[in-house]
């Protein structure tokens, strides 16, 4: 196990630069350079002006040139400046927009887990009655119900006509970070948090919705197959009582489409949910590399992408691991 | 087992409790109760008082406003007042000379100010002389990043006296009245920039470039970004709290020099601009009254006509005349297959494409008629407009009798054809932005009925604005390109429509003349203009040269934009117009009529 | 969907594994109900000509936002297009592209699972490397990303497919990127189901037997890996419909004035909150198109599942 382990990290290495590679090629290939968005609808700009600032900020230099240095920076820690944030990028990336991204993205899945993997099992083990029927067609529901169509609807209603009809007792922000007339420096821990479920609710209570359909789904699935491998099923037929058989032998299958699933939110988990961060002003990594491409701030794009996919990676090495310890029946050699 | 798939919609209830509960408390505070602003926008700026405005954004620029002083400024209605100067230097009081030649030519200008006594920066040290030579120096330094230096390049400035100082343009510079040296505190910024001067020094400006970059952004983002505020300014608020991606935060600057009427503490203390970059959340956030005013970068049309069809007498929506003329560039290069097949570079055709649209409609359908519609690239407001300029109201006759004596004829299914090609032509604008994508299927439609077949080839506003895509036009990257030029109309030079301007692969793209127009007596025209210093005779060759732009339609003129705001009735004198662009031009006179402030300016 | 045409229908013996699937499947209430559902989306599609009220693209300036009438069933879009008919029409653009990428995805996944679960060893290593590296690339960006190199591109192969589609290629790029990212998914769930098939005992039985590779794949291992297929499939159509809606979003998607009921939903962002009827209606295409695609997949799993009581 240690061995593989260790293999698999160094495995992972030239993987990483392969990604990293693509990654600057993807964005260094991108029509336009920073240098547009500087001299945009100005007319006085001459074509010197233009040599002068591609050559300040490193453009006149040929792609693989300029992809050794970003290199080189990176592995000294160093991501470049962010133009368009005035911050180091990977500082900025790290502290401002990962926090907010796992702020949003982390407690969404856990409470997706939490509520998704016991309804999930007991929809399986209670196929075709009345809270299957229910909890399936809620979950069909959800799923495919497009974020930026409820993200929109879900801001009317808490934040126009629920204040309305109650006069304004119940009442939500329209999307943001937190209130602007509270400074988390001075005000207590309660308050800070009071005010952050506030402006977390919507936008949490949506992705949560969404992944509560889908693994709901995942889990009643999984479990179906599993209470129909024939072990189970003698098991039961030996007389065993359902939950002794739930619990000794199918839920330790499931268990495995879990991790599956986890390794498949991850990337999710740190790249953050564009949509749903655009729907409700959430400055997170979804939003900070939509903004890079837009704006042509490649150091935030390449910083944040080079981040998502080395936390990737590691988390599902984590995820083939832990199929090896729940299963002993994955050997690897 | 049994236990916990009880447990689960528990926990769901209790969490949604736990969530909606939270919601009961807090509501906004707005308005005039503490006789602050609360601002609502929809661009958050990198930075923000950067006196060289190496990385600009129009944001920044609203934000700026107040924070900022200057010599000079104009006013909503394009003529000048006085701010950090005593008076405005015109030619009549003799503070704006020209120096001419035997021939009468002018060779160099100069502008004499004179700084107010109580003029002062936010901690309190007076404005001086230096810190105007200090910015000048600064700008024109070699190793700073800025965009342009036209015209402050070929700039001097000579101290009169303490207070007094020329500053001479040589060559000259046409507008040299209408703008003023910015300023920068050299106090504040000194032992920062002396660091930034010997660090770089020895560096090679060719070779070191990126160094010196580097060192230049450490520099001013220790002045300008949200982790360190400007430590001075010299405008009637000052930077009090930034939070990324949430909120800035100015109050009222107890140094600044003028008074409004009836003493400051009648009008607003604080300001606040919240960043909502999702412009849904904006409007909700007007609807629901936490919001006092918008920013001139807010809404787009189409939210602004919404927004104020649900107005309630809560806040009124204005529309106001903007400087950014929306157009079409048709390339006309004619070295591309595609431009020689569909005889774009034959005026004719362009004259067709125009007559076959109707833009009068379209304006009055999409916007109310209150967007004009325009006929040539010259704002309206200018001085040097042509009133007169052809017009190319719609004619589908017209169009087809154009098309016709270029051989276009219309083929058995309508559409236009010679010689076998169709004529068919792609229509490129910026995905994403509806306005524009609302007017392109209209004229789409509007074209198909005379027989010209468009397809809609739309890449987002990174792609198009993209220097070797936009400039592309020669390699035909482009067949009709829809987007927008902002400039001041009261600096019109008429640059967009020389030949030296057109994108080559020699100038990396760069350039704006995009649909590669030439004609020589307009290239004459422009050069004579840019040194013609009386007005009059100016106006005369921009008349000239709109009626050959017009004649020629290189581009087709659509409108001039106007920009949406929103702001609560009884907040007074925040307005702009295509002068003033932004509404913190006058911010220190911006209060709550409640609170005792004088309505003294009126949105038009 | 895609596992449709796969029914092993044996007409020779009466209780066939086909016959058995088909008879538990039209026990399945709400499958067989979603079955219609689905069935009565394509006859739309295929005959939107005929039953479009009116053409899709013709516009009235003087009607705007029109709210729902008897003229115009679902109101007035933001040209003063009828929705209805934009809707009909938008179905053949949304279930083509749902269909296309669904199929497209579940092909690569399940080629790429199945080799990597049951060889293991080097192509197991292989995959999962590509794999890994595929999901570590964040989509949405990469889409954009992905179409301003298409869209800057110089290249005569990229000029030359642009201009044999003209306003098809827009559809195309959308039907291969996203399926170019569609089929991680899947891949590993096969891949991890295939993994734990391998070392199950009738796996080693069936080998002791002398059953080969090719046989082995196909006869013991495949069956089994349809319920997984089966579920990812269901969600990959209604998934695909709903990022091209994400991506028209995002200011990459399908070129106007062609509708989809991803850019008819995109471009009523702004007027949500005015006007809801005009998002509602493709809104809700979407939802019952994905909901029938996901019931129907239900209703297949159980009446093809191997394992399940006959």
């Amino acid at each position: 196990m240690a061995t593989y382990t260790f293999r698999r990290i160094l495995q992972m290495l030239p993987l990483l630069l392969l990604i990293s590679l693509i990654i600057y090629a993807l964005t260094a290939l991108q029509p336009g350079d920073p240098v547009d968005q500087l001299t945009l609808g100005n007319s006085q700009i001459t074509p010197a002006d233009i040599a002068r600032l591609k050559a300040a900020y490193g453009l006149d230099q040929p792609i693989y040139l300029r992809y050794f240095y970003w290199l080189v920076q990176a592995l000294h820690g160093d991501f470049g400046w962010s133009r368009s944030f005035s911050a180091p990028a990977a500082l900025y990336v790290f502290q401002e927009r990962l926090p907010n991204t796992l702020l949003l993205t982390v407690p969404a899945l856990l409470i997706a887990l939490l509520i998704a993997v016991p309804l999930g099992i007991y929809s399986a083990m209670r196929q075709y009655s009345l809270p299957d029927y229910v909890l399936t067609f809620f979950s069909f529901v959800a799923f495919s119900t497009p974020v930026f169509w409820l993200g929109p609807m879900v801001l009317w209603l808490f934040a126009i006509w629920l204040p309305q009809v109650t006069g304004g007792a119940v009442s939500l922000p329209p999307g943001g970070l937190g209130s602007p007339d509270l400074d988390p420096a001075t005000a207590g821990f309660w308050a800070v948090l009071g005010d952050k479920l506030k402006y977390l609710a919507l936008p949490l209570s949506v992705l949560a919705l969404r992944e509560i359909a889908v693994i709901l789904r995942f889990m009643r699935a999984n479990m179906l197959e599993v209470l129909n491998l024939d072990y189970v099923r003698t098991a039961r037929a030996k007389g065993l009582p359902v939950s002794k058989v739930v619990y000794k032998h199918a839920l330790r299958n499931a268990v495995i489409p879990i991790i599956t699933l986890l390794s498949l939110a991850i990337p999710g988990l740190f790249g953050g949910a564009i949509i749903t961060e655009t729907v409700f002003s959430w400055p997170g990594m979804g939003r900070a590399i939509f903004e890079g491409l837009v704006n042509k701030d490649f150091n935030v794009v390449l910083a944040s992408l080079t981040f998502i996919s080395l936390l990737t990676l590691i988390f599902s090495l984590l995820a083939d691991l832990a199929y090896a310890a729940v299963d002993p029946r994955i050997r690897y050699d | 087992m049994k236990a916990s798939n009880k447990n689960a919609p528990r926990i769901w209830l209790t969490l949604s409790l736990l969530l909606t509960g939270a919601a009961l408390t807090g509501a906004a505070l707005a308005g005039p109760g503490n006789n602050s602003l609360v601002v609502g926008t929809s661009q958050e700026p990198p930075n923000i008082y950067d006196p060289w405005a190496t990385n600009n954004l129009a944001i920044a620029s609203e934000i700026n406003g107040y924070m900022g002083a200057s010599l000079v400024s104009k006013d909503n209605n394009g003529d000048l007042y006085a701010d950090i100067a005593i008076s405005v230097p015109t030619l009549a009081n003799g503070g704006y000379k020209l120096t001419k030649n035997a021939k009468g030519d002018v060779t160099s200008n100069s502008v004499t100010y004179t700084i107010r006594k109580d003029a002062k920066w936010s901690d309190g040290t007076p404005i001086t002389v230096k810190d105007f030579q200090f910015w000048l120096r600064v700008e024109q330094d070699e190793r700073v990043p800025v965009p342009s230096r036209d015209p402050w390049d070929k700039a001097k400035i000579s101290v009169v006296d303490g207070d007094t100082f020329t500053i001479t343009y040589d060559p000259p510079y046409l507008f040299a009245d209408q703008v003023s040296p910015p300023v920068a505190p050299s106090v504040s910024m000194a032992s920062a920039w002396n660091a930034f001067d010997t660090a770089t020094a020895k560096l090679d400006p060719k070779t070191s470039a990126k160094a010196i970059n580097d060192g230049w952004v450490k520099f001013i983002a220790g002045f300008t970004t949200s982790r360190n505020l400007p430590k001075v300014v010299a405008g009637p608020f000052r930077p009090t709290a930034w939070r990324a991606g949430n909120s800035l935060t100015m109050v009222r600057n107890a140094n600044y020099w003028r008074t409004p009427k009836g003493g400051s503490d009648k009008y607003v203390q604080s300001v606040q601009y919240r960043f909502i970059p999702n412009t849904n959340t904006l409007k909700v956030n007007v609807l629901s009254g936490q919001l006092d005013a918008l920013s001139a970068v807010g809404l787009t049309f189409d939210q602004g006509i919404d927004l104020q069809r649900s107005e309630r007498s809560k806040y009124k929506t204005y529309f106001v005349p903007s400087a950014t003329w929306e157009h079409i560039d048709i390339n006309g290069f004619s070295g591309v297959q595609k431009v020689k097949d569909l005889d774009l570079d034959d005026r004719r055709v362009r004259q067709a494409l125009l007559y076959s649209i109707d833009r009068a409609a379209l304006t009055k359908a999409l916007f109310q008629s209150k967007q004009q519609v325009s006929n040539t690239f010259v704002n309206p407001i200018s001085k040097v407009y042509k009133k007169d300029a052809k017009d190319y109201g719609f004619d589908p006759a017209k169009a087809k009798a154009l098309f016709a004596a270029a051989g276009w004829t219309p083929g058995s299914d309508g559409v236009l054809t010679k010689g076998g090609k169709k004529f068919a032509l792609n229509f490129t604008t910026t995905a994403g932005n509806t306005t524009r994508e609302r007017v392109q299927q209209i004229l789409q439609a509007q074209w198909k009925s005379v027989g010209v077949q468009v397809n809609i080839q739309n890449y987002p506003s990174s792609v198009v604005f993209a220097q070797d895509f936009i400039g592309g036009g020669s390699n035909g990257k482009w067949d009709m390109l829809m987007y927008a030029w902002t400039a001041d109309p009261s600096l019109e030079k008429g640059n967009l429509f020389t030949s030296s301007q057109i994108p080559t692969a020699a100038n990396g793209y760069s350039g704006q003349n995009e649909p590669g127009w030439k004609n020589a007596e307009y290239d004459a025209l422009w050069t004579q203009a840019g040194s013609e210093f009386d007005l009059a005779q100016r106006v005369k060759l921009f008349d000239r040269m709109q009626s050959l732009w017009a004649e020629d339609v290189p581009s087709l003129p659509l409108y001039f934009r106007v920009n949406v705001y929103t702001k609560v009735p009884t907040l007074a004198n925040y307005t702009f117009s295509a002068y003033t662009l932004y509404p913190s031009w006058n911010a220190y006179q911006i209060g709550w009529t409640a609170k005792g402030a004088a309505e003294i300016d009126v949105q038009k | 969907m895609t596992a449709l045409p796969a029914l092993p229908v044996k007409p020779v013996v009466s209780r066939s594994a086909g016959a058995v699937a088909l008879r538990r499947f039209r026990r399945h209430r709400l499958a067989m109900f979603f079955l219609i559902v689905i069935v009565l989306l394509i006859v739309m599609a295929v005959s939107a000509p005929l039953i479009s009220p009116y053409d899709p693209n013709a516009q009235d300036l003087s009607g705007f936002y029109e709210p729902p009438s008897a003229q115009h069933l679902f109101g007035k879009d933001d040209l003063g297009r009828d929705i209805l008919s934009r809707i009909i029409w938008g179905s053949r653009i949304s279930l083509l592209v749902g269909f296309s990428v669904a199929t497209l995805s579940i092909l690569i996944g399940t080629v790429m699972g199945t080799l990597a679960g049951f060889f293991g060893g080097r192509s197991d290593y292989l995959i999962s490397r590509f794999i890994e590296l595929m999901l570590s690339l964040p989509t949405l960006p990469l889409l954009l990303v992905i179409s301003g190199l298409l869209a800057a591109s110089d290249s005569p192969a990229v000029m030359a497919f642009k201009a044999a589609l003209g306003a098809g290629s827009s559809i195309v790029i959308v039907v291969a990127v996203l399926s170019l990212f569609g089929w991680m998914g899947t891949a590993r769930l096969v891949r991890s189901e295939a993994l734990k098939l391998r070392n199950l005992e009738y796996m080693d039985a069936a080998r002791a037997l002398g059953a080969r590779n090719p046989r082995l794949m196909l006869r013991h291992m495949v069956p089994n890996l349809l319920p997984v297929i089966i579920v990812q499939a269901t969600l990959d159509v209604g998934g695909a419909i709903l990022t091209e809606a994400a991506l028209s979003f995002l200011g990459f998607g399908i070129q106007p004035p062609v509708s989809t009921w991803g850019n008819m939903l995109s471009n009523a962002q702004e007027v949500v909150l005015q006007y809801p009827w005009i998002p509602f209606f493709p809104g809700l295409m979407i939802l019952i198109t994905v909901l029938a695609f996901n019931f129907l997949g239900d209703g297949m799993r159980d009446a093809l599942d191997p394992r399940s009581k006959l």
